[in-house]
């Protein structure tokens, strides 16, 4: 059966993809966020996004198998490249096992190497099969991913219900800090994103659950919130960027107090340590390390060597 | 500095499986040698409330390290041991 298949594209079908990531991924090591469809519908809203290059595989019309992939631009090593981010690795749990999730990884890389892309990005929570079968699905199609990094979190525990009323920012205010202290980050690091004004909307403003603290033009912390998906539905404020070099430690600790006060409903907060940034407030404010651990790959296809291992990266988890 | 009276090496297993099923969400009838994440399945944010219960219940400071390594009930055990030596 498995012999004749072929891809064609997620689509919208966000409903389905929920509810077979929710099926696939019940056996990773580690409770997963819940990508419910509004969440899925927004990451595809996420601009220059090409549904074409979210390669899905359908039985009778149903949803078996699909990746998703979003573009991103970094710099590498002071290249610019273009990056398909790869994510949501899902396979329907009866098809495991099959190589179906190695046939669609290719496909997906694939396509990405067509459409013009420098490499892509994925990751892999340690300890999921997904670590091995991402590898050997590059190597499929000639290609290599490497490891390139781990991340750790820190994690606490909050006290919902406690949301102050969130400071009104003004939207280009927030976009303009980003834009400035996202640039000036970048060019410090051996690898880091680039971001366009579409994307930054994205990012602060339009993306599910986007949640923010802003110290004007000197300092921001965006996240969002999103359930996970164990049977106790924690809401959970998952920090994504932190730019604040330019600010002393008191400011910061306000900038962190302020986020958790406008993550009201949230009962975890969760921040990925990817050593581009002083973690120490965090550190005082009760964050512990966490025990999941996730690993970065790269795979690379347009003659750029590959980095030792990226120490720090700056870049968001997906 | 903590406060615990001396407890026996099997006491104080038993009750770090007691806490470890109880916040780890498992049954508490688990090999002392399996692994708290990848075999019994603990999820990270159970092991931030167990981090936290154990920090309470023997009134000591874990290192986030060290117990992130104590990663099953014998390593814990020996762990939590060292920690609550007289002068620790």
């Amino acid at each position: 059966m498995t012999s004749s298949l072929a891809f064609t594209s997620v689509g919208n079908r966000f409903a389905e993809a929920s509810a077979l990531i929710a099926q696939s991924w019940v056996e990773n090591k580690d409770q997963t966020l819940d990508y419910n469809p509004d969440f899925l519908q927004s990451s595809y809203e996420y601009p220059g996004t090409d549904p074409e290059l979210s390669p899905a595989l359908y039985e009778g019309g149903e949803l078996r198998a699909f990746v998703s992939g979003f573009p991103r631009r970094v710099v590498l090593q002071g290249r610019e490249l273009k990056l398909l981010l790869l994510t949501f690795f899902t396979v329907a749990p009866d098809l495991k096992g099959k190589g179906v999730g190695t046939r669609i990884w290719a496909e997906c890389l694939s396509r990405a190497r067509e459409a013009g892309y420098d490499g892509a990005i994925h990751y892999c929570v340690d300890g999921n099969k997904s670590n091995h079968v991402t590898v050997r699905a590059a190597q499929t199609i000639g290609l290599e991913s490497r490891r390139v990094f781990t991340v750790q979190y820190l994690m606490r525990l909050l006290r919902p219900g406690g949301a102050k009323k969130p400071a009104i920012d003004s939207e280009a205010g927030l976009h303009a800090t980003f834009a400035q202290l996202s640039r000036q980050l970048s060019a410090t690091l051996p690898f880091a994103r680039l971001w366009d004004e579409a994307e930054i909307a994205w990012e602060c403003t339009r993306r599910y659950g986007a949640m923010h603290a802003l110290n004007d033009g000197q300092g921001l912390l965006t996240g969002y919130i999103l359930e996970n998906s164990g049977p106790s539905k924690l809401s959970v404020l998952f920090i994504e960027h932190i730019l604040w070099d330019g600010l002393d430690e008191a400011p910061r600790a306000e900038l962190l107090t302020e986020l958790l006060d406008n993550a009201g409903s949230a009962e975890v907060a969760v921040v990925p340590l990817w050593g581009y940034s002083d973690m120490g407030i965090f550190r005082k404010a009760r964050f512990r390390l966490s025990t999941r651990m996730l690993h970065a790959y790269l795979t690379l296809w347009n003659g750029m060597a590959f980095p030792d291992l990226l120490t720090p990266m700056y870049i968001d988890v997906f | 500095m903590n406060t615990n009276t001396a407890l026996s090496t099997s006491q104080l297993e038993e009750d770090l499986r007691c806490l470890v099923a109880e916040t780890g969400g498992i049954a508490p009838a688990f090999d002392p040698k399996a692994h708290f994440y990848d075999e019994l399945g603990i999820p990270s944010v159970k092991a931030l409330h167990l981090l936290y219960a154990l920090e309470d219940k023997y009134n000591v400071h874990v290192e986030d390290q060290e117990f992130i390594q104590a990663n099953t009930l014998e390593s814990l055990r020996a762990m939590m041991s060292h920690l609550l030596e007289p002068g620790n």
